[in-house]
């Protein structure tokens, strides 16, 4: 039914630019494409509401390059993980260009993103492509091939970057006493 | 080992797993969402329609058919069909160069 109904709203965007149906979309996935990007900037909520608004921006002017071969939520989240890494290239250049800003920002960003839960801890413990891996396994529970599909990489690739990513995790939570 | 490790995992995701409420987010979202282009499109055959209607009642209608009509016995048969053939042609090229623009990163899926 979450597929068929997926596709009846996203159909009555296309043929009759049908903001409400649009609504409905961004309802239903409002919540786990902003947690996703919540995450990966570790916390700062901000941040992630502006790229989740960007994401959804995106998604409504390319609808119709949405061919319904995969889920639109596992195209959903492609837009918000080439956001959120396009929003990381744009901050890098601009960190680059402006060393001095950074020192005063990056302290404020400590301040912003205390660790409030320890997963942004456990997550900062992960490389930039296994958090995005890993997030998208556990949390958004995708399967391995929609994983490959959102971050574009090789199957293979993300099978180990979930490995990886395990490992490190646990030796995280054990060190913290969890499973004790 | 391996399966203790996997739902200490899984566990601990869940816990951390929170619902965001939309608190007037997605009306923010649709507040920003731009005007579409193709709104505007139904202009084109509107005008189109106009002109002939106006063209319908300032040329001999009739004269200019029957022109066409000679224009097209007095070409031979093969210019005629060389001229259908290379329609589609040109439209899949011109479709094949629209769609190469459109957005590659989000339309494969």
């Amino acid at each position: 039914m979450s597929k068929a109904e997926d596709l009846l709203w996203i159909s009555q965007v296309v043929i009759a630019d049908d903001r409400r149906a649009f609504d409905r979309l961004v309802c239903k996935y409002q919540s786990s494409v902003r947690r996703f990007l919540l995450n990966l900037t570790a916390g700062d909520s901000m941040l992630s509401d502006d790229l989740a608004q960007e994401t959804f921006i995106k998604a409504y002017l390319n609808i119709r390059s949405f061919q319904g071969i995969s889920a639109f939520s596992t195209w959903l989240f492609r837009i918000a993980y080439n956001v959120f890494y396009d929003s990381k290239r744009a901050q890098k250049h601009y960190e680059e260009i402006n060393s001095s800003e950074i020192d005063k920002k990056s302290s404020v960003k400590i301040d912003f993103s205390t660790e409030k839960s320890d997963i942004y801890t456990a997550l900062k413990t992960l490389k930039r492509e296994e958090k995005a891996v890993i997030l998208l396994c556990y949390m958004e529970d995708k399967t391995h091939k929609e994983i490959a599909r959102i971050t574009n990489l090789p199957l293979g690739t993300v099978k180990t970057h979930i490995l990886k990513g395990k490992e490190k995790l646990n030796q995280f939570l054990s060190a913290q006493g969890y499973g004790k | 080992m391996e399966n203790r490790d996997e739902l200490q995992i899984k566990e601990f995701f869940s816990k951390n797993k929170v619902e965001i409420s939309d608190d007037g987010f997605s009306n923010r979202v649709l507040r920003q969402l731009p005007e579409k282009q193709y709104k505007t499109n139904w202009i084109v055959p509107l005008f189109a329609l106009a002109g002939m209607i106006i063209a319908g009642f300032l040329i001999d209608v009739q004269k200019v058919i029957l022109t066409i009509y000679y224009i097209v016995i007095e070409v031979p048969l093969y210019f005629l069909f060389a001229g259908i053939m290379v329609l589609p042609v040109v439209v899949i090229i011109g479709y094949f160069f629209w769609e190469k623009n459109q957005l590659p990163k989000y339309r494969f899926f």
